[in-house]
């Protein structure tokens, strides 16, 4: 007869402990590379598209196809917008955003972390089954990126700064002091994101802090042991904030991320929150910006499109769950429950370059992350990746 | 001159990649080392992207839980790839840790009958020595959920180990008995 082992001891002991060590000198290759991206973007967000049809993808080659749609009994006629392929919605069924307040539903105003593999929604308790509208707006002409930059430094205070380009959209104004770059989106015209790094002195090792004492630079310079308080954050923050929040848009109350001294202002407009688009502010310790970014330029004044009919926030769940793709056998589906739908607004690009704000729902999930998707009738929009 | 981004990323890249690229080593095993470092520069990108959401205290759970998302990304555009090539490449990161590694057979199918993220809880509890709270973060669950989740996996690891060996038991009894 076989004996009878504990299981979980056989797994353990068939760890495959490895002393790999990756070798020193490529990782300080890697490391430099990695820094040297000047892209940390902030606004992908990754949502449930429902597949369209092929006719629909026909409708996909016009940007706007004017009065194709109508609500019928006299009701205006509203364009069916083309969404591009390279939109940050487009071409992903993988969706979901994490929610770094966990318990606490609010939109997202970070990066969304994709959930990977397959997961299953399933509508929780509550969500309405009724239909709405909201509005849909284009953005404001696309400003000159330098003029929009040069706004930005002035307000961080940047002394001297000299502007260079490297291309046609991303211009960088390095100072005595820092560094601001921008960049807008290679897709859309509008809008544009800028970055503040501080400088600090080289430090290899150990820096000598205001005691007098030798600790690690990280140390020294705040990024550990971040201890300002939401009210400091939000004093040090407040004359920056208003300087700095894009034309066209108002901002809302602030969240904090106190592990790391960073407080974030989400842009609204109508008082629905617009994800991917914040004023944030990283300080250390003592109140110093260390790191800023938020966006600027040829935001507003928004262009109302029409009033969209939406469908309802149990629709939505069933459009993300129709657009779940299976993965690989191995892969068991993680069914996640979708409550406390919240209507943001999402920055999406049309085939022609225009950026629109289109509703969406983002919903609380189970596991703790959110969940977007668009809150468009499938009648009123097309997207060009759907094959 | 390093800016404080740079800085951390820097502090963060050196205390924990000697780990995220074993973890990678052992889950996606075999590969070669320029495929571990291709894989490491992508999480590190990712880290690069996200610093201010890495958390502080939990660096390295974070990593490991950005590691194993960019290798099932991995997987996933190499099974395409091979399903696209007529299934005529070899083997690579398509291949599992337990597929791979786990000799016993019965622990492999044991393992095998258990969800992906099962699996993972008890990887990571068993190889990676994550306790529930960096389970928690790696998987991005909360730590009741994690303390829940290995708990549960390992009884149903237990169960199908349990089960299989039963099944070998009644095979070999028959196997005596035609002999």
């Amino acid at each position: 007869m076989t004996e009878h082992f504990q299981a979980t001891e056989l797994l353990r002991a068939a760890n495959p402990a490895t002393n790999f060590d990756i070798d020193h000198e490529h990782l300080d290759q890697i490391i430099n590379r990695v820094v040297s991206i000047q892209v940390p973007t902030r606004r992908s967000t990754f949502r449930a598209w429902k597949m369209k049809s092929a006719s629909a993808l026909a409708a996909a080659a016009v940007v706007i196809t004017a009065v194709v749609v109508s609500l019928g009994g006299g009701t205006p006629t509203l364009p069916v917008l083309a969404l591009s392929a390279t939109s940050r919605a487009a071409a992903s069924t993988a969706h979901g955003s994490v929610d770094k307040s966990a318990g606490s539903h609010s939109p997202p105003s970070g990066a969304p972390t994709p959930i990977v593999g397959s997961n299953t929604f399933i509508a929780g308790s509550g969500l309405s089954s009724t239909t709405s509208s909201a509005p849909v707006y284009t953005f404001g002409e696309p400003a000159d990126p330098s003029s929009a930059l040069m706004t930005v430094v002035n307000a961080l205070g940047v002394t001297n700064p000299v502007l260079s380009g490297t291309s046609s959209c991303q211009e960088t104004a390095t100072g005595n002091n820092a560094k601001v770059y921008s960049q807008c989106d290679l897709v859309a015209a509008a809008p544009i994101n800028w970055y503040y790094n501080v400088d600090l002195p080289a430090c290899q090792g150990l820096i000598t802090n205001a005691a007098g004492l030798s600790v690690p630079c990280a140390v020294g310079w705040g990024f550990t042991d971040s201890s300002a308080t939401p009210s400091q954050l939000t004093q040090w923050s407040a004359p920056l904030v208003q300087a700095l929040a894009p034309s066209g848009v108002t901002l809302g109350n602030p969240t904090f991320n106190d592990n790391v001294n960073v407080v974030t202002y989400p842009c609204e407009i109508d008082g629905v929150p617009i994800t991917g688009c914040s004023e944030k502010f990283q300080y250390n310790n003592g109140g110093k910006l260390i790191y800023a970014t938020g966006t600027t330029g040829p935001v507003g004044p928004f262009t109302q499109l029409g009033i969209y009919p939406l469908i309802s926030p149990l629709a939505g769940v069933s459009e993300m769950s129709g657009s779940v793709s299976s993965t690989t056998s191995s892969q068991s589906p993680i069914v996640v429950t979708l409550t406390s739908p919240v209507l943001t607004y999402a920055m999406e690009s049309l085939t022609n370059g225009t950026t629109v704000l289109v509703p969406q729902y983002t919903y609380a999930g189970s596991d703790n992350a959110s969940y977007t998707t668009l809150a468009l009738d499938p009648s009123y929009f097309t997207t060009s990746s759907s094959k | 001159m390093d800016t404080p981004r740079d800085a951390r990323l820097r502090e963060l890249a050196r205390r924990c990649t000697p780990e995220v690229a074993r973890y990678l080593r052992r889950r996606a095993y075999p590969l070669n080392d320029a495929d571990i470092e291709d894989l490491v520069e992508e999480v590190l990108e990712i880290a690069w992207r996200r610093l201010d959401d890495v958390p502080s205290g939990a660096e390295l759970p974070w990593m490991i839980g950005v590691a194993r998302n960019v290798l099932n990304n991995a997987r996933r555009k190499d099974s395409r790839r091979r399903r696209q090539l007529g299934q005529m490449r070899p083997r690579s990161l398509a291949s599992s840790a337990e597929e791979n590694v786990v000799a016993n057979e019965q622990l492999r199918e044991a393992l095998a009958r258990l969800s992906a993220l099962d699996q993972e809880v008890l990887f990571l509890h068993y190889w990676e020595s994550f306790n529930t709270d960096a389970i928690a973060t790696a998987l991005k669950i909360s730590k009741g959920a994690s303390a829940t989740r290995l708990s549960r996996a390992s009884v149903r690891l237990q169960e199908a180990f349990e089960e299989n060996s039963a099944a070998s038991d009644i095979e070999q009894l028959e196997r005596t008995r035609d002999e």
